[in-house]
């Protein structure tokens, strides 16, 4: 308890210090009604018809995929990078994916009632779409990728909610088949990005050399399928209960 | 006119301030994730204000959607109260 | 007016973001901590916005649209460049809520506590 008193004067100091350096000194910069040069230039940029331009009215999309391309794509990596981590802890091996699909198998079939699971398909569909049009209109609309595909993943766990993981399972959406989606979604970003160099001789992620809005509507839809199946990937493994998880567990133990 | 949308900005601020206190003080953390959830709904409205619709689009589905899930499956497979000093 | 609301919401969001750090550096759960995590990013993500806001009406989001003139545009829209940061900022900071979740679920299964005071005791103990 007093070792919480003093982190949290410690803290006080470090608040009015700070609040010295916002209120007196003004060092963020806030409340001007004038833009700063960076910002300016990429508001009359992006949409010009000539110059650094990328040909889009959506200017966040156009600095995420086209004037900071690089920050996005490694960031991308990040993510395939936590996903992969996450997986690399929870995965079971074949065997035990056996184990564990038989003790489902023999588990009653436990359903929410039919008010549920109507209004659930219904707002799936709805959801679906609208995360659809998110994602393909990223470029002229707001949205884009990012947004999609978390749009996305919540469908996902609706479905999840009032239906079982078991159901989704059976109807084909199963690790193996959620895994290669996300594959698929890494693979059209990365040929998206290496598409100048070999077709166009250009450089890396210049993809104002592609046709039309191409560039950034693929690298949209690619991210928007690599979210979307990330995160699926990550409920489907967490969403086997404990005590199943525990049998295997055990099992291993006795052999 | 400005001054609506920084006095909206203001309440919306202080209600997230509140529930984060509240959510901070609570034992029970199935509890304490429903008001950070309801703190995220409020930040949803503040990103709005300060007009920022692709943050809105991104936030609202992973704060208060997908995030939520994810700590609800994880107080599931753990311990639901904190221990306490 | 105005120079003090935005002091008083800038003030506000530097405290929850104080207020997410005591928590993550008081509280034992770990599930706990990874709330408070989220409520200081969540703060600090505000933070970055606000900084990009522009103090002008009617203001617009930076999306170009065919109904208003080019310079209109410019003379009104939000800066672009935080709210480009903070987009790819909320993605990764979920997909670090999933590595973090799931070690902290992985220990649980190990050692059968997500509490920090007895993990220093069980990691101490498997050292001597």
């Amino acid at each position: 308890m007093k070792r919480d008193a003093i982190v949290a004067i410690f803290f006080l100091l470090a608040f009015l210090f700070v609040s010295y350096a916002v209120t007196v000194k003004n060092v963020l910069g806030l409340g001007e009604a004038e833009l700063r040069p960076l910002g300016e230039f990429y508001l009359s940029h992006s949409f010009a018809h000539e110059g650094l331009t990328s040909h889009s009215p959506e200017v966040v999309t156009a600095i995420v995929w086209n004037y900071r391309g690089f920050d996005t794509l490694f960031e991308t990596f990040v993510f395939f990078l936590a996903i992969m981590g996450a997986l690399s802890v929870l995965r079971l091996t074949e065997e035990q994916a056996k184990i564990v699909r038989e003790i489902e198998g023999r588990e009653p079939h436990r359903r929410m009632d039919i008010i549920v699971r109507a209004t659930t398909k219904l707002v799936v569909i709805m959801i679906v779409s609208i995360s659809a049009s998110i994602a393909l209109h990223g470029h002229i609309t707001p949205g884009g990728g990012f947004q999609g595909g978390s749009a996305m993943a919540v469908a996902a766990l609706l479905l999840f909610a009032a239906f079982s993981k078991f159901t989704l399972e059976r109807k084909g959406l199963t690790l193996g088949h959620t895994m290669s989606a996300y594959a698929i979604g890494l693979a059209l970003i990365m040929v998206t990005v290496l598409a100048p160099l070999f077709l166009y001789g250009g450089k890396i992620l210049e993809i104002n050399l592609l046709p039309g809005e191409m560039g950034l509507f693929n690298l949209d839809v690619g991210e928007y399928t690599a979210v979307t199946f990330g995160f699926l990937t990550v409920f489907l493994i967490l969403g086997i209960p404990e005590w199943i998880f525990k049998n295997v567990l055990r099992r291993e133990m006795n052999d | 006119m400005i001054e609506l949308h920084l006095i909206i900005l203001a309440i919306v601020v202080s209600f997230g301030f509140v529930f984060s206190y509240l959510a901070m003080k609570e034992h029970d953390l199935l509890k304490a994730l429903a008001l950070s959830s309801v703190q995220s709904t409020f930040f949803a409205l503040g990103f709005y204000i300060l007009a920022a619709p692709d943050i809105v689009l991104a936030y609202l589905a992973i704060a208060v959607g997908a995030y939520t899930a994810l700590i609800i499956l994880a107080i599931s497979k753990t311990e639901r109260y904190e221990v306490g000093e | 007016m105005i120079s003090f609301l935005l002091a008083y919401i800038t003030l506000t969001l530097f405290a929850m973001m104080f207020l997410g750090i005591y928590g993550v550096a008081t509280r034992s759960n770990l599930i706990k901590k990874i709330i408070m995590l989220n409520i200081m990013g969540d703060a600090i993500n505000m933070l970055f916005i606000l900084i990009g806001y522009r103090l002008v009406f009617p203001v617009f989001p930076p999306i170009y649209e065919k109904h208003i003139t080019f310079r209109e545009f410019l003379s009104r829209a939000v800066d672009p460049v935080p709210q480009a940061l903070v987009l790819t900022a909320v993605v990764i900071g979920m997909a670090m809520n999933i590595l973090l979740t799931t070690y902290a679920i992985q220990f649980y299964r190990l050692h059968g506590t997500v509490d920090a005071r007895d993990m220093a005791e069980i990691l101490r103990g498997e050292d001597g």
